[in-house]
């Protein structure tokens, strides 16, 4: 079965769930596009972990409809998605290479390739001479990568990796994300959630953030930021200026300057004021927030 | 079905590389040789261990018909041997210098009194020659007496018969005057509470091996990987499957071994007369049959329990909620064996915890009649259905809740909802 190029890997359309008295998930919705890499972002306890668990049938949901693959949850579609849980873990007292092979058999893969992929992958991420060792003879953070090998070694078209560069080390984090990188290359959709907002700057097109299960943001990473931007020019130049006529205020750092503008003055307008006054302007461009910024600022209200 | 069988493969060689199902998988068997090897030591010891040869001295002071002494014959009785004397004072220092052991005087007017003077010397033991456990007769000092008394008086069946008068055969009356027919077959009594034994140990010990194991999934967190990618109905029929193969499998080497044991204690010890522990026909059907329906009724409510406990000890511990009723059938077992088809039995062995080895002691004493049978199987077979269908909920909702115990109506609140 082939994914149809404008079908979403998946689609997850107004989720709820309800534990104890409590709604965990109100209300989410979220598509991945096929070669999509969408992050999931919100603070510990905002339901990220859950909207994964009902978008991959682990759980259902109180209400809501999910699409794999433009379908229903199958089997068939199972076998296409790559899994890495938050709370990970392997099978301690088995060796990591029949470990891999029997979790790429669970995803439809026979046994000899399955044997195969699983030694590319391992050395892949730098595991291959670990292949032969018991899993509780390994590291958190080799463990970690042997288990984001069996979550891909079976080359799904969508992977779902839940806070995936928690506890691994900067060396690693840079295998794993390179990784990731290739997949998206060659199709592969992703969706990963993190409350690290510089990951989701550093890999996503798209962003859904959640606080206390409902859903505060969702599109284009761009899109936000720009919707987000203070009325402000981030600029660099060779010598000190005066203030232009057009900014409220203008906040020095080293030879960038930040220049907030009167409330509806277009960016330009402070360009053309300073080119005018012959200032020098070797840098120039909007000053958009940080995803952080954006994130505190939302859950910060929120949670007021 | 394909996922289910490839979890059932990854746990059935799971559990075998267990050690501690090994070791009990093996235990059986090793116990079996070591007691052949005991037995079969015990049996050359004793079978070439040369008993002393014990010399008896006789003086036979009785005067018969004939004007000859009485005690003449029979004079070897199993490792004694009676030598006739004549002088006292030969034989008492015979007896100081050891040649013999003891000497008999056998007294004039023994066949009034019974009198026998036995000369011993100081600190000799008093058995061997006049004692034997239980009757005196059977003593060699005895036999050698007794066989001696009907040389010419009666007929050797008749002399036996004195020595070893009789074998008890009891028959039983019914209150209307019939004679009540005992035809219980003990081979097959022992056969079936034999396999109901091991059909109860072994279905608790692979259902335990299930339930460790989804403690352990769980305590990994490994669950949550292979809940994405398998449903939770294949993990849970994939595990009884694995597990209940290796089940299986433990209780051939049990049975294989027992059964060598059997064949390998014949020649060494005769068994009892009547005694046939060859399996009924049938008996490995319905073995089989109670065997499977046991093992997944049990397993199931197992994996139940895996689900909703949060550690391999929390489960230990309310593991006898399960346990509990299915051994229960071994503490009736006197009273279900006397009355097969009483109330108590077959309640027994229609309440799904205690059929399976309920039934089978039924079948032992074949006081399990068809529709009692077809019945038991049928309501054991739902049980096992509508167990499945309850636990596969249970998976649904409690396989991922780490380190919370779910509570008795939350679990309700979540089968009805289900």
């Amino acid at each position: 079965m082939t994914t149809p190029l404008t079908m979403p890997s998946v689609e997850a359309i107004d989720l709820w769930k309800r534990y104890g008295d409590r709604d965990v998930v109100q209300g989410v919705s979220l598509a991945v596009e096929r070669g999509q890499m969408l992050g999931l972002v919100g603070p510990n306890g905002s339901g990220k972990t859950t909207t994964i668990r009902m978008v991959l049938d682990i759980i259902r949901p109180d209400r809501g409809t999910v699409r794999l693959f433009g379908g229903r949850i199958s089997q068939a579609a199972q076998a296409k998605i790559g899994y890495l849980p938050e709370e990970r873990g392997l099978y301690k007292g088995q060796r990591v290479l029949p470990t891999l092979v029997y979790l790429a058999e669970l995803k439809g893969l026979a046994h000899a390739e399955a044997q195969t992929r699983a030694y590319e992958m391992l050395a892949r991420v730098g595991m291959a001479e670990h292949a032969n060792k018991k899993v509780r003879e390994l590291s958190r953070g080799m463990g970690q990568l042997v288990q984001f090998a069996a979550t891909v070694l079976h080359r799904p078209s969508f992977i779902v990796l839940d806070e995936p560069f928690s506890g691994l080390d900067p060396v690693n984090a840079r295998i794993m994300k390179e990784v990731m990188g290739e997949l998206n290359q060659q199709g592969t959709s992703v969706l990963f959630s993190t409350h690290q907002m510089t990951d989701v700057e550093e890999l996503c097109d798209n962003v859904v953030m959640i606080n206390r299960g409902a859903t505060v943001l969702n599109g284009p990473l761009l899109d936000i930021k720009r919707r987000y931007a203070d009325n402000a020019v981030y600029l660099e130049t060779a010598a000190p200026f005066a203030s232009p006529a057009s900014a409220v205020e203008v906040v020095g750092r080293g030879r960038g300057h930040l220049i907030r503008l009167r409330p509806g003055t277009a960016p330009e307008i402070v360009l053309c004021e300073l080119l005018d006054a012959g200032v020098r302007v070797d840098r120039y461009e909007l000053a958009t927030p940080s995803l952080e910024e954006i994130f505190i600022r939302i859950v910060g209200e929120a949670n007021a | 079905m394909r996922k289910a069988l490839l979890i059932a493969r990854h746990e059935f060689f799971v559990t075998l590389s267990r050690p501690s199902f090994r070791i009990f998988s093996a235990l059986v068997p090793v116990l079996a040789v070591l007691g052949l090897g005991t037995i079969s030591v015990y049996q050359t010891v004793r079978d070439h261990k040369p008993e002393d040869a014990i010399q008896a001295g006789v003086i036979d002071l009785t005067v018969g018909q004939a004007g000859d002494p009485l005690f003449t014959s029979y004079r070897q009785q199993d490792n004694v041997t009676f030598v006739l004397m004549t002088d006292p004072q030969a034989a008492t220092r015979r007896l100081i210098d050891g040649d013999i052991d003891k000497l008999y005087v056998i007294s004039e007017n023994y066949l009034h009194t019974g009198l026998i003077n036995e000369i011993k010397p100081e600190q000799a033991g008093i058995g061997g020659i006049s004692e034997a456990s239980g009757n005196p007769n059977q003593a060699p000092l005895g036999r050698f007496l007794l066989n001696n008394l009907f040389v010419g008086e009666v007929g050797p069946d008749r002399a036996q018969r004195v020595l070893d008068p009789f074998t008890i055969v009891t028959t039983e009356v019914s209150p209307d005057g019939s004679v009540v027919v005992e035809d219980r077959d003990l081979g097959r009594l022992l056969f079936f509470i034999g396999l109901g034994v091991m059909l109860v140990v072994s279905v608790f010990t692979t259902s335990g091996y299930l339930l460790q194991g989804l403690n352990e999934e769980k305590e990994n967190r490994i669950m949550e990987v292979l809940l994405s990618s398998a449903k939770p109905e294949h993990l849970m029929i994939g595990k009884l499957l694995g597990l209940g193969g290796a089940g299986l499998l433990q209780m051939l080497v049990w049975t294989a071994s027992g059964l060598l044991f059997l064949v390998a204690l014949t020649p060494i010890i005769e068994p009892p007369k009547g005694l046939d522990l060859t399996p009924p026909p049938l008996a490995i059907i319905v073995g089989a049959i109670y065997f499977v329906l046991g093992y997944f009724f049990f397993g199931t409510l197992m994996a139940a329990l895996g689900a909703i406990t949060t550690s391999t000890r929390e489960s230990g511990q309310v593991t006898a909620v399960v346990v509990l009723p299915g051994v229960a059938p071994l503490w009736f077992m006197e009273q279900m064996i006397e009355n097969p088809e009483g109330p108590l039995a077959r309640a027994a062995s229609f309440i799904p915890f205690s059929a399976p080895l309920a039934s089978l002691v039924r079948l032992g004493v074949d006081g399990m009649g068809l529709l009692d049978l077809v019945i038991s199987v049928v309501l054991l077979a739902g049980s096992v259905v509508l167990a499945m269908w309850l636990t596969i909920r249970l998976f649904r909702a409690y396989l991922l809740m780490y380190g919370q115990r779910p509570g008795f109506r939350q679990i309700l609140r979540t089968l009805r909802n289900a």
